[in-house]
């Protein structure tokens, strides 16, 4: 295991700091390592012969890789089974992953494959099965899933439903699968913060809009 | 996005949006749980061939399946790879008196191969065989992860037997 200068950089699943409200102008501080640096860190571990460090990997990584495949309309069954067959190809091939820096990047392309692949068979095979379509759905109606939310992501709920669903899905594995990594990775290894890509940006300022016309959110 | 006023606007909207996820569609708190006990096989030295799950299917249909699941419920699972398949129906525990938290399996191996299964579960592993049909039946395992390993062999005209490539199931919960 390498050693470690940063503090608390290793806990998983540490739930973001509360954002105050009207921040938009500052990037929010780093309050933990960036998840493509943890990820390094315990995969470079685990290479090198740690076997813990892969059970870490696999409790921080693993949350993220099921919102990158339910991002793709996946039951829940299947979705498990996705992240499951992701993380053996890792570990089947992890000589391959040649920048241990890439190892987040290579788990969420490789889970995002395989969930299109998944999902385009499914779609094939049961087009006009109601029940297919309603598992995907991780809650019944807008009601429901407004009585988990507070005012402020009830707002954010119904804007991003009147985005595609290209830039809904799109938005979601950005969220998870690049978090809250453009500040990081722009500074650390140079890469322009607009890698984003074109389509995702167009997604996120098409939002961005909405929010706008709408009055804010908080 | 091009400055980094807009990087830091979309960091902030991202992170929303994760929260929003988060909330709605979390994820199970034992998926990692599943994802190693998976990779433990990788420990192991024999190749497997992973198959993939087709379906499941709760017998009793709709919303209160998993809340409801009684002696009489029949779970129907299939995995599927390039040159086999198992379906696999699980219900109540084939012992007298039924154990609640076991759970009978009978599986059929398609196409029809001889083969010896190995369970693991959260507690060990049992083992059985299928025969020519490539029919097998787990009187009892513990309610829980679950997760097959077979081992087909082609049985010859004069008897002999030469062992095939083996199977692993993804694992699931029964």
């Amino acid at each position: 295991m390498e050693p470690s200068s940063s503090t608390g950089g290793r806990v998983p699943k540490t739930p973001p700091a509360e954002q105050p409200p009207a921040p938009e102008r500052h990037p929010p501080a780093p309050s933990e390592q960036p998840l493509w640096q943890q990820a390094e860190e315990l995969f470079t571990a685990w290479r090198a012969g740690d076997e813990v460090a892969m059970h870490e990997l696999v409790r921080t990584l693993s949350p993220v890789l099921w919102h990158v495949v339910r991002a793709y309309g996946l039951d829940r069954d299947s979705t498990d089974d996705v992240v499951q067959s992701t993380w053996l190809t890792l570990v089947r091939s992890g000589a391959s992953v040649r920048d241990a820096r890439a190892v987040l990047r290579w788990l969420t392309v490789a889970a995002r494959r395989e969930a299109w692949r998944v999902s385009q068979a499914s779609r094939r095979t049961r087009a006009s099965d109601d029940e297919g379509l309603e598992a995907v759905l991780p809650v019944a109606d807008s009601a429901e899933a407004e009585a988990l939310l507070d005012d402020e992501q009830c707002r954010l709920w119904r804007l991003v439903h009147q985005l595609s669903e290209r830039c809904q899905r799109l938005l979601r594995v950005v969220a998870f699968s690049e978090r809250p990594d453009y500040a990081g990775i722009a500074g650390s290894l140079q890469m322009p913060v607009g890698s984003i890509g074109p389509t995702r940006a167009r997604c996120l300022t098409k939002l961005r809009t909405l929010i706008e016309t709408s009055g804010g959110l908080a | 996005m091009t400055d980094r006023t807009n990087a830091g606007a979309a960091v902030s909207l991202l992170a929303r949006i994760r929260r929003l996820w988060e909330t709605l569609d979390p994820a199970p708190d034992d998926l990692a749980d599943r994802v190693l006990f998976a990779l433990e096989l990788e420990d192991l030295d024999t190749e497997f061939e992973l198959l993939r799950l087709t379906e499941r299917t709760d017998a009793l249909a709709g919303t209160r399946a998993a809340a409801r699941r009684t002696a009489s419920t029949v779970t129907h699972i299939t995995f599927a790879g390039e040159n086999l398949s198992v379906m696999l129906a699980v219900g109540p525990d084939g012992s007298t008196p039924p154990d609640p938290e076991g759970r009978r399996i009978d599986g059929w191996i398609a196409p029809a191969s001889a083969a010896r299964v190995v369970a693991h579960t959260d507690t060990g592993e049992c083992e059985t065989t299928a025969d020519e049909t490539g029919r097998f039946v787990l009187e009892t395992v513990p309610a829980g992860m679950l997760r097959l390993l077979l081992f087909p062999r082609r049985v010859g005209a004069g008897g002999s037997e030469e062992p095939l490539v083996p199977f692993v199931t993804p694992t699931v919960e029964v």
